[in-house]
């Protein structure tokens, strides 16, 4: 085994960084990269990625790489959820030994010697996760509001990203074991999840983040920092929850067959593309 | 460290760091069982419930305890699968075999409520050969992973006490159940946080929602997890018993109130248009089966199929040991007869004297003829 067994993620003052965080770390001294996970509407930091915990570290490419699986609460709004986001990657990306890695390991296993970073750090997102993890991204700018250097080192994989919004009685109905919502639950789904308006197509939320991105990638001379928002980007043929279609600069988007927008994320036996697609974003 | 050490530590880190109960059990073991200590305080602790009833803070500290039965019972996993070595070092052993052989701890675990693994550890640590099938270490991964919130999830441990008979703030079991027939109800408490109350504690029928839903969503993960060790019948029925208590409950006392409750969930089709439903017939298909699943999964997992391998190899090895030392009470210079579970099987009252001795004289090597 490569990796350590799943455990609390805990940040410098012993306190989890998010709800139902845990963290696989790589048995080695100094790993190259991270994977962060993190879920989509009502997901789950563990739930939503099912085999992906234990079905990656069985993978050789994923041995230098520690795997982090982060959880937020859904129903704030997304740009709220991105501010904790920026915060948990500016540590990871920073100072990961002490903000992350060693106040999370068991005792007696090695700590992470205090300078060590990563060469290179892979978001691996579901749904809303890739609306948070693309607003998390644009807020990670000095006081200047120059991007800070260190997103050079980002990579996105999105997993059924809903950047270009969600049908909201669908994406309401997953709150009830994948039944469809109606209206009136609709609308009681609504205000409880503020995230809901952030999903509806054409939302001020969206408008914003596709253009606050195409600001980002036409900056003259970053081109470094802003390849991180190019993303690699996966939907499933039989997703009926997001809006498909191509998002800016993202790479061609992967069509998995015979995926739903919930099975798009979760290896098995019988569906390892999730697997393989991530394991070609890792660097 | 050892690597050994470093996985041992792993095991241990989550029941004693990422949740507390492991830990405080074991101080109280500690304090209870120094020498100044007064008698009978663990052993009133860890008693029966019909004995005299459980205060709400004794059952705080009990839940510690079956933290702590749980750790030893997941180092056994560990080496059943390959993670951990037959042979565990030293300083582990002496620890688990203080607080194992403690007589109130013992009682507790064997006669008062019956837990197999930590019995199976035992006999592990006094020598017994309980080598592994395989090397299933990718299986261990996954079984701890999908165990580690019945440690850390307050929303699953309502749930769980609630399953076990007790009530808290009021609500019970019952109550549960009927958050699962409204919609509105339903959406309510599945989406309440912690940070909603003034508290910081979650609502306990929230939280009772919550855990039955992520208890509904475990069986069949784990079912399939049960499958993949087919072939390997002590690992299999290990991991079984790790969570057995619970689909014992489930199996015995409200298995049915259970499979009402996920009909009460698809019967919320019903109240939809038949334009919605026309619409959405594929997730609405992928939502029955998915609800078929989980009912067939608690049903199986409430039979009690796998419980035989690990039961057989503890009441075996207890029988034996009891011939043993009865053997050794009478002088009897003869080899230890072979036992089987067929050949305790008229001993299921507990082995008497006459009877074992009549075992000695006659020793049964296979079941008996009435159950071939």
């Amino acid at each position: 085994m490569n990796h350590t067994l799943p455990m609390v993620m805990r940040n410098a003052a012993g306190q989890p960084w998010s709800a139902e965080g845990r963290s696989r770390f790589a048995l080695t001294e100094a790993p190259k990269g991270v994977v962060i996970f993190i879920h989509g509407f009502r997901g789950n930091a563990l739930d939503t990625w099912i085999d992906f915990p234990q079905r990656l570290p069985r993978e050789q490419k994923a041995s230098g790489y520690d795997l982090l699986f982060y959880g937020y609460d859904t129903r704030e709004a997304a740009t709220i959820s991105a501010v904790a986001f920026r915060n948990f990657l500016t540590a990871v990306a920073e100072k990961p030994a002490a903000q992350v890695v060693n106040s999370s390991l068991p005792k007696g296993l090695t700590p992470r010697a205090t300078k060590f970073k990563y060469q290179h750090i892979v978001i691996a997102a579901h749904s809303l996760g890739a609306v948070v993890s693309r607003l998390a991204l644009l807020q990670c700018v000095n006081t200047k509001r120059v991007p800070l250097e260190w997103l050079s080192r980002v990579r996105l994989a999105l997993f059924a990203p809903a950047h270009s919004g969600a049908l909201a009685a669908n994406i309401a109905s997953l709150l009830l074991f994948g039944l469809p919502a109606g209206k009136v639950l609709g609308a009681v789904a609504s205000r409880i999840y503020r995230s809901i308006y952030d999903l509806t197509p054409a939302s001020l939320t969206l408008t914003s983040l596709e253009r606050d991105t195409q600001k980002r990638l036409e900056v003259p001379g970053a081109a470094a920092v802003s390849r991180c928002h190019r993303a690699w980007v996966a939907h499933g043929s039989k997703d009926w929850v997001v809006i498909i279609n191509q998002f800016l600069e993202d790479y061609q988007i992967r069509r998995m067959s015979g995926a739903t927008h919930l099975t798009v994320c979760k290896p098995t036996d019988e569906h390892l593309e999730p697997l393989q697609f991530l394991l070609e974003v890792m660097p | 460290m050892t690597l050994v050490d470093q996985r041992l530590a792993q095991i241990r880190h989550a029941y004693f760091t990422d949740a507390q109960g492991a830990a405080d059990a074991l101080q109280v073991f500690r304090k209870a069982t120094q020498r100044k200590a007064p008698r009978r305080k663990l052993s009133r602790l860890l008693r029966h419930h019909d004995d005299s009833p459980i205060n709400d803070s004794e059952t705080w500290i009990r839940d510690g305890f079956d933290s702590l039965l749980a750790y030893f019972s997941m180092v056994e996993i560990g080496c059943l699968s390959g993670f951990l070595p037959n042979e565990l070092p030293s300083s582990y052993q002496a620890l688990a075999r203080r607080v194992l052989l403690h007589p109130d701890v013992r009682a507790y675990y064997r006669d008062n409520y019956p837990l197999y693994l930590p019995q199976l550890h035992l006999l592990r640590l006094e020598g017994h050969a309980l080598s592994r099938e395989r090397d299933t270490m990718f299986l261990f991964d996954s079984f701890f992973e999908l165990s580690l919130p019945f440690e850390t999830s307050s929303a699953v441990e309502t749930f769980l006490w609630f399953l076990d008979g007790g009530a808290r703030d009021g609500f019970d079991f019952e109550d549960t159940i009927d958050a699962l027939r409204s919609p509105n109800e339903f959406l309510k408490h599945s989406s309440a946080r912690a940070e909603d109350s003034s508290d910081g504690e979650m609502e306990v029928l929230s939280a009772s929602v919550q855990g039955f839903l992520h208890f509904v969503e475990f069986a069949p993960r784990l079912l399939t997890l049960l499958r993949e060790c087919s072939g390997l019948p002590l690992l299999q029925s290990a991991l079984w018993h790790f969570h057995g208590y619970w689909f014992g409950q489930m199996g015995t006392r409200i298995g049915a109130d259970v499979r009402n409750a996920l009909e009460a969930i698809g019967s919320w089709e019903s109240t939809l248009s038949s334009a919605v439903k026309r619409e959405s017939a594929e997730r609405l298909h992928a939502g029955r089966l998915a609800r078929r699943e989980q009912e067939t999964a608690l049903e199986y997992l409430s039979s009690g199929r796998f419980s035989y391998p690990v039961i057989e190899k503890v009441l075996v090895a207890n029988a034996a040991l009891s011939l043993r030392i009865l053997q050794e009470e009478l002088a009897i210079e003869q080899d230890t007869p072979s036992i089987t579970l067929g050949s305790i099987h008229e001993l299921a009252v507990g082995p008497t004297k006459g009877a074992l001795i009549s075992l000695i004289k006659a020793p049964v090597k296979g079941r008996s003829e009435s159950e071939k």
